[in-house]
């Protein structure tokens, strides 16, 4: 540290740091509009100038290129500096509507005014999306612009005399009004630098400059993943999220997590009347900090309050009926007990939720407990606890002290996951940071091709089943298994070797999918098979699991999980189908489009007495029930989540009930009591305490509170064993496999309900066919093909890619609701048995 | 293994047979110059028909290719070399005159003609030596030192070069004679400057080079020449392509560099041929690639072409259009020298100045100090053009006065006056002709004027150019080549040239020139020259025509009657028959009726003087009477 001189005041400072972050910390106004904290200066807006005593060639400098000196002496409001940065700003100012900006009554105005001085709507801030949250503007009111003599004025400039270019509102998310820009170019440092995406460019020279999508089209035809790392940085309303554009000014933020997948990205929802109207990354999560995915950003708007429930519904005849909770609370436990009279407690089984809260599992835990019945899972618990089992026999237990912050700092990684760029992509931006930034060798283990392929030191292409021998030979460091490209494997071999180099920076890293548990549990044992024959003893801290859904660990750790005598989730349907089961309560999931095997679930959805399903949405299983307890939105409950690392992080409510909606905790509880569970649990606070009091390992809330985001449900001291164990080889099955992976834009809620606007940019609306494959079955890209297994059909267009190898299908998991998981048995081995394809005649 | 020197005196052996038989040949030989400006001139037809003409009279004459010698105005040159060993220099040669030529190349004709302009060796009686033409009576007494090659060389034979001394220097300096530090301090003492226009010693920019950490250094040389009026890289790559790769093998050894980079702008596409053809040569003959001239030293030399944006010739903008990144003059610091190309560090010099270097190795640094002044040493290539009678290239040595210049270049074009010089390219200046005579040939009496002498090219303007026009012109060349990083300069000159296009639209503003001085003074805080000196020329423009400047302003009369809204056209003899011809060519119909009846519509008139091109009796171009104007009370 050294010290400067800030106006007279003597600081404490970084020695070259760049001065505009140390003015900004110290609470001093500055104007500047394209500095990105932390990247390198790009020093094109010139509003930052700042006098340093003794500067060459003259004391006026940037202070965003400036860098911390000993003994500086920085002022940052001499005349000289106020009106040259009036003088910049004004230059700005005409290429912008500024009307309102240097208006002299512009604090008297009132958006519905007719403006005195007979400005355009399109020309007044007042009329303007950004209005109060524009950097510009607040720019123009810390340099007092208003009382600039403004040299302009009378001017024909050209802004105003050229027809505005054409805003870009051709997709969902994202709207581009190029007229706003002032050409900063923070949109397209933070695609490039901060995301590693480029699909924002500067174009054109003179006064054609502009900042371009791809290669100058629309948006969505771009490489833009809609993250919005964009819009964070844009100071003016060039960038910004389509939904709730004209309405984002936020009276209150929320600071919340992301349920979208394992990650658990921190986010802030704005709100306004009690309703998110915009998501901005919150820092609290030490692996995602301040970036997000589409999810996380527009999650919250992926069915609107319409399509939502307000109200719960019990069954006439085979209508739902809107009834009071009361009520259907009521024909529930009449339901549920019902059947325990006429079959026993064994005929009622519970299934939670991989994306409910901590909270809600535990209490759902309860409801098992009071009706007597130990068959209570969820749909993702064969996969949960195979993988746990392999780490469990290779660490001594499941919980790993593994951080996602050690993915950015990696010199090497091994990622088998099926494309994690979809699936979780902030763990993907972090270890593309890796590449980017640390020059990391990154080898990539999966049946298609994915976005960190072109990241990665070796993509490695297996055929789908081959994944745990694959990843298991690359531990031994042995040949290259058939079928491998042998170029791609000696690269992988390679940083295997170094990886053992520096076996401290080395992370494995593996995201089993939710629906194949024999063929994850292998896996899971030779990533970390892998991870010992690199980082040894230490290997239990080189292995991260990424499980595909939000709160997987949160609602294992509750203990949804067959108890004694219990069936899991499978064996609950089969027995379902048989008619051993009778009663079924289902919380916030829909296993139709969760988990395989459509046919059996719904014959046994079909088969029951009673279903009580607990949900926000009208879901495909819904419609199926026989009560139905209106839930409010995830992003209105309050609790926590467990995260990949195992961080709990507080989720807090962002919105109140638009009708007669519940908390999940709020239903649970009186679902619980109505059944007669032993413990009194009403509110969060106090299931919170139940919690910490019985699962062991999970914090208390005061804890949580205290640091966030850096909270792990870890046990204390735990000591990790290292075991190798042996994996099972794969059976070679001839003939096409199909490979499912959970994809980027699909939302949950709206493929849960099998909504055709579920992939709001119909992207993910295809299957992935090699060129050669197609060929043989005489389909073009575009065409409609059928995929079977014999018995049933899934209908979809054929998309030629070569990222997928002769032999193998990919198709998104979301599609149609889930549609192609009638195609899978109900234990999900999709490489146990080969598909067909049939091209469908054009219609 | 042989040494350098052993290699070099091979290649110069066979260079020196093939050389000498081309000096002096066994046919005659008709050398048509080929470049760039000669094939705007027509060269091309020319050499065609001569070509044409020796295979249909079966004629005992070769053909062959030089390049000009700066004597551009006489474009297309043809220089006919007899089996004597003379040499006599003829131009312009039309197509026509292709007969005539191949006539006199087999002795039909006396080599006296009219179209005989000088010898360059031997004698002809009747004609004079072209040392004597006064064209170059400015340049060196002892002869050429930079382009001593031009016109006596094939400028695509690697042969020619080394027959003429060429690589020597080199092959020395790699024969364990010098040091790349001895290099160094022999450029520096030389006193070599920068040619880009801003002078700084060469040696020392090399040093920081050299001097820098890690391996990977680069040399790259600047060939991005986009000034109007300045086209002196171009006659040295066009015309001694390896004098450049020479330059660049010495400064590549000096900084320890094993890797360089010709970065020519694409409007270039005979330089780019040239040096490409010119580095596949020397990598051919071990002159270049892995072990030059056999030694230990590796040198990879690439030839980048530009894409169109004058802001590449900005050396950081330069670096990043080499790697491939949008063309944007990058944030400095770090320097070129700490992080240039691929973030290494580099040295980025013009044309010149890596070409002098073979020189100044090969003679020595007091050999090099014989011209110039105290602070500008050596000489210098400039490019004359404008309304002279005689436009082409020289080598001078600096300090010449500006006013021997336009007397070597013939004086202004019959009737016309000097009104200014524009130097420096749009970047640069306009300087009034009462500046001109005593204005010596180097920085620092431009600087005191607020001036810019630039890179080699000076444009002599007439009192047929508006000066404010000309403002224009360059306001909006800036502003349309501005990068778009700073605000200041994409915007600020946005304002700029609205304002000036305003003026000469005739709705110039008591106000303007307070807001044109307030983004002058804005424009200085932009990150690169670019927007720094973007407003140099209409500040020139207001200090020094200022009373133009006023007359356009506030008197709304465009003397030079060129500025659009200041003047108009006008119908004065109906009965001109070529009045329909005018009628035909008007590009907006500005121009109706029938014979004996035709009206010009003043308002439709884009002032495009076509119809005075083609009907200048009928149609007379004269200032727009004023129209009067409202006038406060006050």
């Amino acid at each position: 540290m050294v010290e400067i001189t800030l106006n007279g005041q003597t600081v404490d400072a970084q020695p070259g740091r760049r001065l505009v972050e140390v003015i900004k910390e110290q609470g001093l106004s500055i104007t500047n509009l394209c500095y990105i904290d932390g990247l390198e200066p790009y020093a094109g807006c010139r509003t930052c100038l700042v006098e340093i005593e003794g500067a060459r060639p003259t004391p006026m400098q940037l202070a965003c290129v400036a860098q911390v000196a000993e003994g500086m002496k920085v002022s940052t409001d001499t005349p000289n500096v106020k009106s040259t940065r009036n003088s910049v700003l004004s230059i700005i100012l005409a290429n912008h509507p500024d009307r309102c900006l240097t208006c002299h009554r512009r604090v008297h105005c009132m958006p519905g005014d007719i403006c005195l001085r007979d400005d355009v709507v399109t020309h007044r801030c007042l009329t303007c999306s950004k209005n109060y949250r524009c950097e510009l503007q607040t720019a123009c009111e810390i340099t007092d612009q208003g009382d600039f003599e403004e040299p302009w004025v009378g001017e024909t400039r050209s802004y105003y005399e050229v027809p505005p270019p054409e805003p870009d509102r051709g997709n969902p998310f994202l709207e581009f009004d190029p007229q706003m820009c002032i050409i900063c170019t923070r949109c397209v440092r933070a695609c490039d630098s901060l995301r590693h995406t480029g699909a924002v460019t500067l174009s054109g020279k003179g006064h054609t400059t502009m900042i371009a999508f791809g290669t100058g089209g629309q948006i969505h035809e771009s490489d833009c993943d809609f993250c919005g790392a964009c819009i964070d940085v844009c100071p003016t309303a060039t960038l910004m999220e389509k939904p709730n554009k004209w309405v984002g000014l936020a009276t209150d933020w929320t600071n919340s997590v992301c349920n979208s997948c394992s990650v658990g990205c921190t986010i802030s929802y704005g709100t306004t009347d009690d309703r998110p109207v915009i998501v901005k990354p919150d820092r609290v999560n030490p692996a995602s900090r301040d970036q997000i995915c589409v999810r996380g950003r527009f999650g919250y708007t992926a069915v609107s309050d319409r399509e939502r429930l307000t109200r719960s519904l019990v069954r006439a005849g085979d209508r739902l009926l809107p009834t009071s909770f009361d009520e259907a609370l009521q024909r529930a436990v009449e339901n549920i007990e019902g059947v325990k009279r006429a079959h026993g407690a064994n005929a009622i089984a519970v299934l939670g939720s991989p994306l409910a809260l901590n909270e809600e599992a535990h209490l759902l835990v309860e409801i098992a407990k009071a009706i007597g019945t130990p068959h209570i899972d969820f749909s993702h618990g064969p996969v949960h606890r195979a993988v746990s089992a392999a780490l469990t026999g290779a660490f001594g237990t499941h919980r790993l002290p593994s951080s996602l912050t050690d993915l950015e700092t990696s010199d090497t990684i091994i990622a088998i996951a099926s494309d994690l760029e979809e699936s979780h992509q902030v763990a993907s931006l972090r270890i593309k940071d890796a590449v980017v930034k640390k020059r990391a060798a990154l080898v990539v283990i999966s049946a298609h091709w994915g976005e960190l392929d072109s990241f990665a030191a070796a993509a490695i292409r297996v055929r789908p089943g081959h994944e745990a021998a694959v990843a298991n030979a690359l531990a031994d460091e042995a040949a290259a298994p058939e079928g491998v490209d042998a170029a791609a494997w000696a690269k992988a071999i390679a940083a295997v070797s170094k990886a053992k180099q520096s076996p401290a920076t080395s992370t494995v890293l593996f995201a089993p999918n939710g629906v194949d548990a024999a063929l994850q549990g292998e896996t899971a044992k030779a990533a970390a098979n892998l991870a010992i024959a690199i980082r040894g003893a230490e290997a239990a801290s080189g292995l991260i699991v990424m499980p595909t859904d939000a709160n997987v660990n949160g609602i294992a750790d509750m203990g949804v999980a067959p108890g004694a005598n219990g069936k899991s989730f499978p064996e609950i349907i089969a027995a379902a189908q048989a008619g051993e089961i009778k009663g079924l309560v289902i919380h916030a999931d829909n296993p139709l489009l969760n988990a395989p095997g459509t046919d059996a679930i719904r014959a046994a959805l079909a088969n029951l007495d009673a279903l009580v399903v607990i949900d926000e949405i009208r879901s495909t299983t819904a419609e199926h029930a026989t009560v139905v307890l209106a839930e409010l939105p995830f992003h209105a409950e309050d609790g926590t989540i467990t995260n990949a690392d195992r961080r709990v992080l507080r989720q807090r409510p962002a919105a109140i009930a638009r009708g007669q909606e519940r908390s999940g905790v709020a239903i649970l509880a009186a679902l619980a009591h109505s059944l007669g569970s032993a413990k009194k649990l009403t509110t969060v606070a106090e299931v919170a305490r139940d919690i910490a009091d019985h699962v062991a390992s999970f914090p208390a809330y005061s804890t949580i509170d205290g640091a966030p985001g850096t909270t792990r449900a870890l046990p204390a001291n735990a000591t990790f064993t290292a075991k190798t164990q042996p994996v099972a080889a794969p059976a070679n099955v001839e003939g096409i496999l199909l490979t499912v992976n959970r994809s980027l834009f699909t939302t949950w809620a709206g493929a849960s309900m099998r909504s055709e606007e579920a992939d709001q940019l119909h992207r993910e609306e295809s299957a992935w066919v090699n060129p050669r494959d197609a060929e043989a079955l005489g389909a073009r890209g575009g065409d409609a093909i059928v995929l079977t297994d014999g018995t049933h059909e899934v209908r979809i267009a054929l998309r030629l890619e070569d990222g997928v190898p002769q032999g193998t299908v990919y198709v998104p998991h979301y599609y149609d609701g889930g549609a192609i998981m009638a195609l899978l048995p109900l234990d999900g081995a999709a490489a146990a048995q080969p598909i067909r394809l049939r091209a469908l005649q054009p219609a | 293994m042989a040494s350098p020197l052993e290699r070099y005196a091979e290649l110069k052996t066979a260079a020196d047979a093939t050389y000498a038989g081309w000096r002096t040949p066994q046919r005659p030989r008709i050398d048509v110059a080929i470049d760039t400006s000669s094939l705007a001139n027509g060269a091309r037809a020319t050499r065609d028909a001569i070509e044409a003409n020796i295979s249909e009279r079966n004629a005992v004459v070769d053909l062959g290719r030089v390049h000009g010698y700066g004597m551009q105005w006489l474009h297309p040159l043809v220089t006919i070399t007899f089996p004597d060993g003379a040499s006599v220099v003829y131009g312009p040669v039309r197509a026509e005159h292709a007969a005539l030529i191949v006539d006199i190349a087999t002795g039909a004709k006396p080599a006296t003609s009219t179209l005989a302009i000088g010898t360059i060796a031997g004698e002809r009686a009747g004609i004079p030596s072209l040392r004597e033409h006064p064209f170059f009576a400015l340049e060196p007494k002892t002869g050429r030192r930079l382009i001593h090659r031009l016109g006596f060389t094939d400028p695509e034979n690697l042969d020619h070069y080394i027959a003429t001394g060429g690589y020597h220097a080199a092959a020395r300096m790699l024969d364990r004679h010098q040091s790349p530090a001895q290099v160094r301090q022999e450029l520096i003492d030389s006193a070599l400057g920068g040619r880009g226009g801003g002078n700084f010693p060469a040696g020392t920019k090399w040093n920081f080079l050299a001097t820098a950490p890690g391996e990977e250094h680069y040399v790259i040389c600047n060939a991005d020449e986009g000034d109007p009026g300045a086209w002196v890289n171009r006659v040295i790559m066009e015309g001694d392509p390896h004098l450049l790769i020479e330059g660049l093998i010495i400064a590549a050894y000096a900084t320890g560099s094993k890797g360089g980079f010709i970065y020519i702008r694409d409007e270039y596409p005979l330089a780019i041929a040239r040096m490409e053809q010119a580095v596949r040569q020397a990598q051919e003959a071990g002159l270049l690639g892995e072990g030059v001239f056999g030694t230990e030293m590796n040198f990879e030399l690439r030839v980048i072409r530009g894409a169109g944006a004058y802001v590449c010739g900005e050396e950081t903008g330069l670096i990043s259009s080499i790697q491939d990144s949008r063309g944007m003059p990058r944030v400095k610091p770090p320097f070129p020298a700490g992080a240039g190309v691929f973030m290494k560090p580099s040295n980025v010099n013009n044309v010149e100045t890596y070409a002098n270097a073979p020189m100044v190795i090969e003679h020595g640094a007091q050999w090099y100090l014989e011209y110039g002044t105290e602070r500008m040493r050596g000489t210098r290539l400039f490019s004359f053009s404008g309304d002279i009678q005689r436009v082409g290239f020289m080598e001078i040595p600096f300090g010449v006065p500006l006013g021997g210049v336009i007397e070597a270049c013939g004086g202004m074009l019959p009737g016309l006056q000097l009104k200014a010089i524009q130097s420096g390219g749009p970047l640069g200046s306009m300087l009034p002709a009462r500046e001109v005579p005593n204005l010596s040939m180097e920085n620092a009496p431009f600087s005191a004027l607020d001036a810019l002498m630039g890179g080699g090219g000076i444009v002599f303007l007439s009192d047929r150019i508006c000066t404010i026009h000309m403002a224009e012109m360059f306001t909006q060349f800036v502003e349309e080549e501005s990068c778009g990083r700073c605000t200041t300069c994409h915007g600020g000159n946005q304002r700029q040239t609205e304002i000036i296009r305003r003026t000469i639209a005739g709705e110039g503003r008591h106000e303007d020139r307070h807001n044109l001085a307030l983004i002058d003074r804005t424009l200085q805080f932009s990150n690169c020259v670019h927007g720094q000196f973007s407003p140099k020329i209409v500040r020139n423009t207001l200090r020094f025509f200022s009373d133009e400047y006023e007359r356009h302003s506030a008197g709304r009369t465009c003397d030079a009657l060129e500025c659009e809204g200041l003047i108009r056209f006008r119908i004065t003899n109906q009965g001109d028959p070529r009045l329909a011809e005018a009628q035909d060519i008007c590009p907006v119909a500005a121009i109706t009726g029938t014979p004996g009846r035709r009206t010009l519509d003043e308002a439709a008139c884009i002032r495009c003087g076509a119809c005075t091109d083609v009907a200048p009796n009928a149609i007379v171009r004269e200032a727009k009477p004023a129209t009067p104007r409202l006038v406060a009370l006050s």
